[in-house]
């Protein structure tokens, strides 16, 4: 496409969702409308058509005679590559010009059996030629008085008559062209057709098509060639090299695919690339004949048309064995049958492999089920003897399966990705990312017990960053090099995970637990990505309740300590209790804010409480980054105290590093040295803090920094990390900021920073500010007149009344018809909502379960309470279109935001935050407080 | 007398979705499949390709619901048919150009949107697109439901015709007006066509 084209199309992409939800849903209807009308339409013809049939013929005599029926026509062009004149004319048209290719196992020819699997589609051209060659366009011009053809233009260029081929007449110019030696597809486009009209030179009536495409064909095909073919019990190993030197299949929105065929059908296939590429079919039946090929699936310009072009193939036989098959695991238990023995081959042993390699199970019995076996990968090894002329040997027949039972869970996995989403980070040849455990052993009694992946690649370990020189690590000779010393040491593991191009990172996906007996360790999880500050979360959970956070807080990093203790009543001595640390990690990337979620498990999953005592615990989370990228490294700290009747858990993330300066661009400095950790987020450029009306006035980009107190604030978005608040100061100015990342409460003193944006006419701090919480508003509100001045929080009063309306609840209680005007709603029997007239204003639609009011109607909505009754606080949760928004005495009403009232009733107006007229309001629920 | 197969609802597709049956798929298909076959096949112009678009969308569909859980199913189908025909159309047509629907109706909009993108145009695009569904909200319905019709879906003016009743003139008519005004607007906001 070209560049506009491009721009054009992201522009319409753009298209607001509610204008496109609105649009497909009529769409679907009117579709539908249309296709049974068409559809009657037809039948009607039908009628009509076969009245006017008589009719018709009659009437064309007529008209022909009356109308200019000398004037030639030009009818179209035809393609051949002889001439029309000779004696045996071929057109091109459909001419098969590259044969496919391919092995025949048995039944039909690959080249057949892959046409079955991949179809075929017919080519978009009528003519192809090789490059070079001369084709003959014959020019068709419907001339019955036989005027004088002085001359055409054939792609800009004018041939004259002399020009025309000998043989041509004023029915049939013939033109010789050569094709030229560029291949691909070429189109020949005609325009001013002369003749000649007694004195006059006059146009040929157009009416053909006056285009025709010519596709040409290259020479210089793709190729392939097959090498490294294996087969064992029943897997096929090779490696495919093709290669594209014109770019032919890609050209063509071509693809390419090795396939796996029995001679009937193809019975597996995978795209694959250019190059080198390993490909791997499993589960082929033994002793069968198969073909392995390279097939490329394009239109070559050979006029087969868009299909599968055999590139290159080799047949080969499966091997004979005994071995597992149709594994099934239910639980700890595996069932499985074993491939017939034969006259030649006798069973003699099954066993089971671990995912290290380790017979965990022997059996010299033929059997066919195995109980308590372990999680991960495992092997199912049969051993048979057989006979080879006349010789006694010895074979087996692996078979490869998982068992989930015992796996650890998943505990963690990075939710964002390197750069663009593909991992384009070199190792090895192939793409390779790692994760890594720290240890902190004083024990040589360690033991790796579990792993839930059963592929583990490489074993390395580390003293500090140093690796060790050390043989090749085994799960059993970890233990060896372990110091004994008693003194802390840190080991890292590192698991190899390999990766194709373009899958996502998915650390920690697999994540694997490390047991030591003694003391206990961390997993840490090294980071692909650059970043030049952190900020943190820090979700407590006290098992089993892991679903429900006891505590979130939200501090920077920089130095974190829970501002309150977190407190569980009721633990028992012998009861089983565990704990887990969520930390929240925001990276301020070049690219803008990213968000991961660390799961640090720490300690044993679940401890026992056996004596009333103190208990500290320490993690360390190693958030370190590879290549050019920067390192921090955090201390987190869990205390565990028994005060009276309760557990205290104490969290403490400390950094040992230091972070670089925020504005950075998050490759200089190593985090290594300049400060203790507590002062390198707090600089930056530019980081001067500026009032509100100052940051209003400021232009879209600028950075800035605005003090405030917190008046509003959304619901924490525990998904993306994010929630939308204003600041107000001391004279009452707002700032609204969208999507910051930082979880505020109502009241907090804050110190935003973050960039300035427009928001239809409205000023606003752009997504993925943060803010720094200079004074925590907690609990202690100071009342006045019923509400916090501090947070504007309604005074909780024994005899405050409180009615809740949920719109779905309600239209679902009340028989409200979706797309249908209720106007009012009694909340109860005190409390009455209304919302004013107008065509639409107050319809109920059951899609999004919203009560609606419209900009466009001078919509209101009037609370009300009975004679007697004071309305104190509303507050009402909607969302909206065009920039629609509820307003009380000028002021916005955001959604969710507590308007205090003090008042029988209460009118919101409808308007819009960005210029707009027909803001729309979608009200899901109101709170309602009154005495 | 014959019992009709009746449709599955919506809500009972996306139910399927959530138990993880692979019914779910047959369902969608049967109700819908025709339909975003026409949203493809308007940008592809290929049947080759708008199955293969068609198969990904049910793919898509599959490993987002759950946790999604539409509002409006088919506008939720509707949209992965599109971009995924449209992600396809650009990786397929990067070098060839292929007459589509998609083609054409982006032609129609050279005389009013963008005639050169660039990469400062960026934000000019991002501007361009907040003032386009600024000027869709202050259109009447059947405006919108043409405009939309014909340069997001890449429907033909003959089905848009069709859908409202109208003939294809005033169809032309009417888009050549929707153009004027969206440069207009462009331009008054301060948007250089």
């Amino acid at each position: 496409m070209r560049r506009d084209e491009e721009a054009r199309l992201d522009i319409i992409s753009s298209i607001s969702e509610e204008h496109i939800d609105e649009v497909t849903g009529e769409r679907i209807t009117a579709s539908a409308k249309f296709r049974r009308a068409r559809s009657l339409f037809f039948k009607r013809l039908g009628a009509i058509a076969a009245c006017f049939a008589v009719l018709i013929p009659t009437a064309l005599i007529i008209i022909l005679n009356l109308i200019g029926r000398g004037v030639p026509t030009y009818t179209g062009m035809t393609v051949s590559n002889t001439s029309p004149f000779a004696e045996e004319s071929a057109y091109v048209s459909g001419e098969a010009l590259m044969a496919g290719s391919g092995a025949k196992a048995k039944g039909k020819p690959i080249g057949e059996g892959v046409k079955d699997h991949f179809g075929v589609s017919k080519g978009q051209l009528l003519y192809y030629v090789k490059p070079g060659e001369d084709i003959y366009i014959t020019v068709k011009i419907d001339n019955p008085k036989n005027y004088e053809i002085l001359s055409f233009t054939l792609n800009g260029k004018k041939y004259s008559s002399y020009m025309f081929e000998d043989g041509s007449d004023m029915e049939n110019l013939v033109l010789k062209v050569n094709v030229g030696e560029v291949s691909g597809l070429i189109s020949y486009t005609i325009d001013a057709i002369k003749y000649v009209d007694g004195e006059k030179i006059k146009d040929v009536r157009m009416e053909g098509d006056r285009t025709v495409k010519i596709g040409v064909y290259n020479e210089d095909q793709p190729t392939a060639s097959l090498s490294a073919l294996s087969v064992k019990d029943g897997v096929a190993k090779c490696t495919l090299s093709v290669s594209d030197p014109e770019g032919l299949i890609s050209s063509v929105g071509g693809k390419i695919y090795a396939v796996v065929y029995d001679g009937e059908r193809v019975s597996g296939s995978r795209e694959i690339s250019l190059g080198d590429k390993e490909v791997t079919f499993e589960g082929l039946e033994d002793g069968a004949e198969y073909t392995i090929a390279a097939i490329a699936v394009f239109d070559a310009y050979d006029g087969q048309g868009k299909v599968p072009h055999v590139l290159c193939s080799e047949a080969f036989m499966t091997t004979q064995s005994i071995r597992a098959t149709n594994v099934r695991v239910s639980g700890k238990r595996v069932n499985f049958d074993l491939s017939a023995s034969n006259d030649s081959m006798t069973f003699t042993a099954i066993e089971l492999l671990d995912a290290f390699g380790k017979v965990v199970f022997v059996s010299n019995d033929p059997i066919t089920a195995i109980d308590n076996i372990p999680g991960g990968r495992l092997t199912l090894r049969v051993s048979y003897n057989y006979t080879d002329n006349g010789s006694s040997r010895t074979g087996t027949g692996e078979t490869v399966f998982w068992c989930a039972e015992g796996m650890l869970p998943i505990i963690g996995e990075i939710s964002f990705h390197y750069s663009d989403s593909v991992i384009t980070h070199p190792i090895s040849g192939n793409y390779t990312t790692h994760q890594a455990t720290e240890l902190t052993a004083t024990t040589e009694d360690l033991g790796v017990y579990s792993i839930s992946d059963g592929v583990v690649t490489r074993m390395q370990h580390y003293y500090r960053d140093e690796p060790l020189n050390a043989p090749a690590i085994t799960i059993d000779g970890f233990i060896e090099v372990l110091d004994s010393d008693g003194v802390y040491h840190y080991y890292r593991f590192v698991k190899d995970m390999p990766f194709d191009v373009g899958d996502e990172v998915k650390l920690g996906e697999k994540l694997g637990v490390l047991y030591a007996t003694g003391d206990v360790l961390t997993s840490g999880y090294n980071l692909h990505y650059a970043c030049s500050t952190l900020h943190g979360e820090a979700k407590v959970y006290f098992c089993p309740s892991f679903d429900t956070p006891m505590k979130s807080e939200n501090e920077r990093l920089e130095d974190m300590l829970l501002a309150n203790p977190i407190f569980k009543d009721g633990l028992t001595v012998s009861g089983k209790y565990g704990e887990s640390v969520t930390v929240r990690i925001t990276f301020n990337t070049v690219g803008g804010e990213e968000s991961v979620i660390l799961h640090t498990y720490g300690l044993p999953s679940y401890l026992t409480l056996t004596k009333i005592d103190t208990n500290v615990y320490d993690l360390t989370c190693d958030f370190s980054t590879i290549g050019e990228t920067v390192s921090r490294n955090i201390t987190a700290t869990i205390y565990f105290d028994y005060f009276d009747t309760s557990w205290e858990l104490r969290l403490t993330l400390t950094p040992t590093d230091v972070p670089p300066l925020e504005g950075g661009d998050g490759t200089e400095g190593d985090g290594t040295d300049g400060g203790d950790g507590t002062e390198g987020g707090e600089g930056g450029e530019g980081a001067t803090e500026i009032s509100i009306p100052e940051a209003l006035a400021a232009v879209d980009g600028t950075a800035v920094v605005v003090r405030g107190r917190v008046s509003y604030v959304s619901e924490w978005n525990s998904t993306y990390g994010n929630c939308n608040a204003t600041i107000k100061d001391a004279e009452g100015n707002t700032l609204y900021a969208y999507k910051l990342a930082t979880c505020v409460a109502l009241g907090d003193e804050v110190v935003i920073t973050g960039l300035m944006t427009t928001y239809g006419t409205s000023r606003q701090i752009g997504e993925g500010s943060t803010a720094q919480i200079t004074a925590a508003h907690g609990d202690d509100h100071n009342y006045q007149n019923g509400f916090c001045t501090v947070c504007g929080g309604l005074e909780p009063g024994e005899d405050h009344i409180t009615v809740l309306v949920n719109i779905a609840e309600y239209a679902t209680a009340n028989g409200w018809i979706s797309n249908r005007k209720s106007s009012v709603i009694n909340a109860d029997e005190i409390i009455t909502v209304t919302a004013s007239d107008g065509t639409n204003t107050g319809k109920y639609y059951s899609g999004d379960s919203t009560w609606r009011l419209y900009q466009s109607e001078s919509a209101t909505l009037t609370i009300s309470a009975a004679e007697g009754k004071t309305i104190l606080a509303v507050k009402i949760r909607y969302t909206y279109s065009s920039g629609g928004a509820l307003f009380a005495s000028g002021a916005s009403i955001l959604d969710g935001e507590l308007l205090a009232v003090n008042s029988s009733s209460v009118t919101l107006d409808v308007g819009s935050t960005n210029g707009s007229t027909s803001g729309i309001i979608k009200i899901t629920d109101m709170e309602i407080v009154y005495k | 007398m014959n019992s009709a197969k009746r449709n599955p609802s919506d809500g009972e597709i996306i139910e399927l979705y959530f138990a993880r049956n692979e019914e779910a798929i047959d369902a969608t298909d049967g109700k819908y499949g025709r339909y975003l076959s026409v949203i493809g096949y308007n940008i592809l112009h290929e049947k080759w390709s708008t199955d293969e678009a068609l198969n990904d969308t049910y793919y898509a569909t599959w490993n987002r619901i759950p946790p999604e859980r539409p509002n409006i199913f088919q506008a939720f189908l509707s949209k992965i048919m599109r971009n995924i025909s449209i992600s396809k159309f650009r990786k397929e047509h990067a070098k060839s150009r292929v007459s589509s629907e998609l083609v054409t109706s982006l032609e129609e909009l050279s005389d009013c949107i963008v005639s050169e993108a660039s990469t400062e145009e960026d934000l000019k695009i991002k501007e361009i697109a907040e003032i386009l569904n600024k000027f869709l909200s202050d259109i009447d319905k059947r405006k919108r439901f043409i405009f939309v019709c014909r340069y997001y879906y890449a429907d033909s003016v003959k089905s848009i015709a069709g859908m409202l009743g109208m003939n294809q003139r005033t169809v032309y008519r009417v888009l050549e007006e929707l153009r004027r005004e969206l440069r207009e607007r462009l331009e008054k906001e301060g948007i250089t066509v």
